[in-house]
This record gives C-alpha cells, structure tokens and sequence, in this order.
C-alpha cells in the first residue's frame, strides 16, 4: 500500500471519528442541565467549533490538489483535534439531569452571580468523595490555527476562564455537604482578598518557624528549601481562606459539612497543598464559637448539646506530633528539608489562619454583607423551621403571614437540616420503612425533604423574578 | 362535617400553633388560588411526572414471584420538568404528576383534591384517588389522564386542581391529638409503594396459595 492510501484511511477515520463526536455533543445538546444556566451549553459550542474547525481542515485535505506533506498535517491536526474534543466531552461528564438534582444547582450558581464572579460556570458530579473548583482559561481552545468561524464565536462568546465546579454524584451527593461548594468558590475568590494582614501574621511567625526548622534539623534554609516553604504557605492560606467563605456563607453547615467530608479520608490531612484537618477545623469552630450569641450558644440552645471543636465525635482524627508529622511527610516522599518545612509550618499557622478568617471577613463585609450567614439567621432559621421540619415540613418560606412570606435560603436549609440530623432524628416524624434498623431510610426522607426545601424556595424565587 | 371557607382556609395557614397549622407551600400567587369567597385553595403541577413505560411483563401483581411484576419503580420513567418547560399528554396517555405545592394537613382536617373545571373540559383527568387523610405530609400525586381527543400540553405551575378541606370528628381522647403520619407521610415520591396492607396482604397471600392447592 502507498503512502497516498496510508493518508487516506487516516483521512477516512479522521471523519468517522468526527461523525461520531457531532453525534454525541448532539445528543448532549438535547439533554436538561440542572440549573437552567449557560455553563454546559458553551461549553458544547467550544467542542463543536473544534470539530468544525477539524472538519473544514478535512474539507481542506483533498489530495492531490494539495502538497502531500500538507495534507498529512491537515489530516493528523483534525485527528488532533478530534481526541481534543473526546477529552473535553469527558470534562463535562455528569453535568447532566440525570446525575444531578435539577433544583439544587440554582442556588449555588446565585452564590457565584451574588459575588460577582461572572465566569461561566457549570456543575458536574463524579462518583468521587471529592468537591473541586476547575478553571479553563481561553488558552485551552485559543491558538489553533485557522479556527472555523463558529470556534472563533464560541470564544469570544465565553467568559473566561470557565469554572467547572465538581460534586460527588448519586450516594455521596449529600445536601448537607453541599456546604462545601462554598469552600470551592473561596478558590475562585481567592484573588480579590487583600492578604495584608495575613502577610503581618506571617512576618510575626518567621522566628517561631526558623526555631521550630532548626529542631527539625533546618537550621539554614537554603533557596529551594525558602521557596518550597513559601508554596506551602500559600497553599494553606487559600485553603483556610475557601473555608472562611464556606464558614462566613454557611455558618455551621460549613463546619460540620467539611469535618465530615475531611474525616472521609481517615488520615490528619497535611501535605504540601493542604493544612491539617485539625487546624482546619478549629479555624472554622473559633468563627463559630465567637460573639455573643455565637452560633454554638445558638446551637446548645436548640439541641442541649454543648459543641466542640471535635464536633462531638471520638472518631475525629487529631494532627500528630511535629516529629511525625515530618516522619509522614519523609514517608510521602518529601525530601527531609520539605518534610521539616511543613512540620514547621504547622505549629504557627492559627495565627495565620485567624488572619486569613479576618480578611475574608473584611471582604465580604465590604463587598457583600448580605451574603453572611450569622448567628442571628441562625436563631431565626432554628426557632422558625427546626420543630416544622421535624414535622415533615422542609423549610420553604419565612414568615406566617400570607404574601408576604419570602423564600428560605440555601443556607437556611442546609443549617436546619444538619441541626436535625446531628441531633434530633429521633423526633423526626416521617414513616419509615419498618425493616429500617439502623435509621438510614429515615435520614433518606429527611433528605428528601431537604431537597424539595430547595426546589419549592427556588421556584417560589424564579416565579417572583418572572 | 363542614368545608372550611376562604378565610378559615387562610385562618389555618398563618396558624401559630404549628401542629394546628395547615401547610399548602408555596403559594406563587396567593391572591389567585386562595380567595374568601371560594371554598377551596388552588393547587399547581409541579415538576415531576412519572411516564408508564411499555414492558413485556404481563401485569403488575403484588403477589407475583417475578420481581418486575410486582409493585415496581420499574414500570415508571421519571421525567423533571422546570418551570418554564412543558411535557405533552397525549390522548389516553396516563402520566403521575406531583404537586407543585408540599401538603401538611393538620390532625383534625383531611382534605379532597379536585381537577379544574376547564381541564375537564379539555379532557383531562386530574386524579382519582381523591381524599387526604389528616396528618398527611407531602407533594401529592395526581393521576393524570387525557381522555380527550387532542393532544395537551401542560406546563408545571399552572393552577391543575383544587383543595377543599373538611373538618374532621373524633370521638373523645382520639385522634385530633396525635400527629397522623400515613402510608405517604412526609412522602415526595411519586410512585407507588404497596398496594394491599401488610394484614390484606397476608390474608390474599394464604388465600391465593390455598388456591391454588385446590
């Protein structure tokens, strides 16, 4: 066989391949996306106007009125773009109706718009126990040369960089949890905080860190060691500051959403990109248990239950030693001065983490105060709706008076119903099944009866702005 | 047993005693379903529908060894519809489809839903299984049928049916007291769970395999 026939097979596949793909961005077309926003269908414009792009190149790759040299970049930049295309179908994986309930994305997008993050945004689940914000900048579809025209479109059309928000899907995608989508926006956010009082916080932490290095035997940092340590740091500082935001939105949701979520994972969950879950968690309990009332006070009030910054749980697993954990970190593969590095770190970030608290805090009083969730909405949201819910009634609306009753909030919910399922199950009148022993069934209906919270507040909204 | 009026309706809606306190939420637009001089509160399709798909099974039996045959999700196609969006009933086409609004009678009321006028006329049947008992908490389902001749579309919020409510009379030191939570308590689902009673259930079982000893 000729190199003319060896080019025109690939030619040939090329274009069924590409059949295909139309094939499937049509029928994703054709599908419901939760939410009713525009994040999964430009997304699908950009990966059709690569394959139109890879079909006028096809178009383009007609032998031999070309040079075959040409024509053998043509067919195998279609090729390219084709795989490309396959891959970024992959991204927007469990983005559909059917993996993710249809009501709960509205309110997570209004997170997004209230906080004036335009970008376009989609949602997707995974049946992984994971929450994660992606970015894709411009440059994941710019630069291909000779784009078609509807490429071209579809990329101006966007905002950009696109955010694509991951959920864990169908038994972990829990309501309560959801709590950490706030968490994720704080990554989104991350660039609009002033860190000026964090940097103070750091500059009063050198000598305490330089003491603790030199007994981890770094007693001279050299340059990589200086560099890795300041990655490290501010690796942790976005993360205290995504949970001062899922705390600052959700109040205690976000703390007993995340401890659990950080729990999953059975381990103290320090590494170079994340501090431990014991810092992270006592971050968050001193928001709580701050002011007068505090949302604890709020809490012991409602339940009889004093709360801790264990959340009440023998199971929850404490930070080791400053020795172990540079121990663990050698054994993670680290090397002994990155090891020391975050053993170091470790024992000096609740300053850190109380100043990066502090300049959320600022933010968000500057820019969005109705956004904070606070003690008082939680004495509101318990006194108001915790006995209804237990009666089987999932908190729609605030107030008795007829027309004048407004929609309850996300946060609203998810607070009320955590409340609920951490300590008053008991009380909880719906019918379960009887083979059900072990109450799950139950904690199954007062789910449901969180989820139709949400659908029946977001549609009472949606008709209001009609 | 008296049907309440408009404003009794209304009366038991703002009720601060949560256990007296009737739930029909959310009124999208109060000033249209509840009204003083009408005896009833309007109620929405919701966004839910469950489509009977086709099956080879022969029937739905509850007491069938065959697992599909029994009362069965199997036998529905859950479809959700966004406010805004629209599904079509099709002449004779049977669909279940929940209530927009989430239900919770107090003890001491049950209550009948009742399809609109105007859809009776088109030809749409809204439900059959009509009554609510007290302490019911939920989305209702309705069994929708067009038994028309053209096809319908329907658009989740539109007004589909009526509530009226009664007042309901127990003998002293019954009932009124206790929060009732029935079969569907707290329940959003649309579909089917039983058909027959744990007891009935029994009883037909022990029949049915006497039977067919005989």
């Amino acid at each position: 066989m000729s190199d003319r026939d060896d080019l025109g097979r690939t030619r040939v596949f090329a274009a069924f391949y590409l059949g295909r793909l139309r094939a499937h961005v049509r029928e994703l077309r054709g599908r419901k996306y939760p939410g009713n926003h525009s994040g999964p269908q430009r997304w699908l414009s950009l990966v059709s106007g690569l394959l139109d792009t890879a079909e006028q190149y096809l178009s383009n790759s007609t032998y031999p009125s070309k040079d075959e040299a040409e024509v053998r970049t043509l067919i195998t930049d279609a090729s390219h773009l084709c795989s490309n295309a396959y891959h970024y179908l992959e991204v927007m994986s469990g983005a559909d109706v059917a993996e993710l309930p249809y009501p709960l994305v509205r309110p997570l997008q209004r997170w997004f718009d209230e906080l004036g993050l335009v970008e376009d945004t989609f949602f997707r689940t995974e049946l992984l126990e994971n929450y994660e914000l992606r970015q894709f900048e411009r440059t994941t579809f710019s630069g291909i040369r000779d784009p078609a025209p509807s490429l071209v479109d579809a990329i101006s059309q966007t905002k950009w960089p696109i955010l694509r928000v991951t959920v864990p899907g169908r038994a972990m995608g829990i309501i309560p949890h959801f709590a950490i989508v706030a968490h994720e926006i704080g990554h989104a956010m991350m660039p609009r905080i002033g860190l000026s009082s964090v940097t103070d916080a750091v500059r009063l932490e050198r000598a305490n860190i330089t003491t603790r290095l030199a007994g981890l035997g770094v007693p001279t940092p050299n340059r990589s060691t200086f560099v890795f340590l300041q990655k490290v740091l501010l690796n942790w500082v976005e993360e205290f500051a995504a949970d001062a935001f899922a705390g600052f939105l959700t109040g205690p949701a976000a703390l007993f959403s995340l401890s659990e979520f950080l729990q999953l994972a059975r381990h103290h969950g320090i590494c170079d990109t994340h501090p431990s879950n014991e810092l992270r968690r006592g971050a968050i309990f001193r928001e709580m248990a701050a002011g007068a009332p505090s949302f604890c006070d709020v809490f012991e009030k409602h339940t009889g239950t004093k709360l801790t910054a264990t959340i009440n749980s023998r199971l929850i697993v404490a930070a080791p030693s400053e020795a172990d954990i540079a121990q663990d970190m050698l054994d993670d593969g680290h090397s002994p001065e990155e090891s020391a590095v975050i053993a170091a770190l470790h024992g000096s970030m609740v300053p850190i983490a109380q100043a990066t608290y502090g300049s959320v805090r600022d933010y968000l009083k500057q820019n969005k105060p109705t956004l904070i969730y606070t003690a008082s909405n939680y004495e509101n949201d318990l006194t108001n709706h915790l006995l209804a819910l237990l009666a089987a009634i999932p908190p729609i609306e605030n107030g008795l008076e007829i027309g004048q009753r407004t929609p309850c909030d996300f946060a609203t919910i998810i607070n009320v119903g955590w409340v609920a399922l951490l300590t008053k199950m008991d009380q909880l009148q719906v019918r379960a099944t009887p083979a059900d022993l072990l109450g799950a069934d139950k904690v199954e209906r007062l789910h449901d009866l969180l989820l139709k919270a949400v659908e029946l507040s977001e549609a009472r909204r949606e008709w209001e702005n009609a | 047993m008296p049907v309440l009026g408009g404003s009794e309706i209304s009366a038991r809606l703002k009720h601060r005693n949560l256990v007296d306190r009737l739930i029909v939420a959310p009124l999208l637009a109060p000033e249209e379903q509840l009204r003083d001089d009408q005896a009833s509160i309007d109620i929405r399709l919701g966004f839910e529908f469950a489509l009977v798909s086709p099956t080879v099974r022969g029937s739905i039996d509850e007491f069938s060894e065959d697992r599909f045959s029994r009362l069965s999700t199997d036998h529905y196609r859950k479809e959700y519809v966004p406010l805004g969006g629209s599904l079509i009933i099709h002449p004779h086409q049977f669909i279940l489809a929940a209530t927009l609004e989430y239900i919770r009678l107090p003890p001491d009321l049950m209550s009948y839903v009742i399809g609109r006028s105007t859809w009776g006329r088109l030809g749409l049947i809204v439900a059959t299984a009509v009554g609510i008992q007290p302490g019911f908490a939920g989305t209702l389902t309705l069994e929708l049928r067009n038994l028309g001749e053209t096809p319908l579309t329907l658009y989740p919020g539109q007004a589909i049916g009526q509530l009226f409510f009664h007042n309901v009379q127990y003998a002293p030191g019954e009932g009124a007291d206790v929060p009732g939570i029935g079969q569907y308590g707290g329940s959003i689902d649309l579909l089917p769970r039983r058909i027959s009673s744990e007891l009935t259930r029994k009883k037909l079982k022990a029949l049915k395999a006497k039977n067919a000893h005989t």
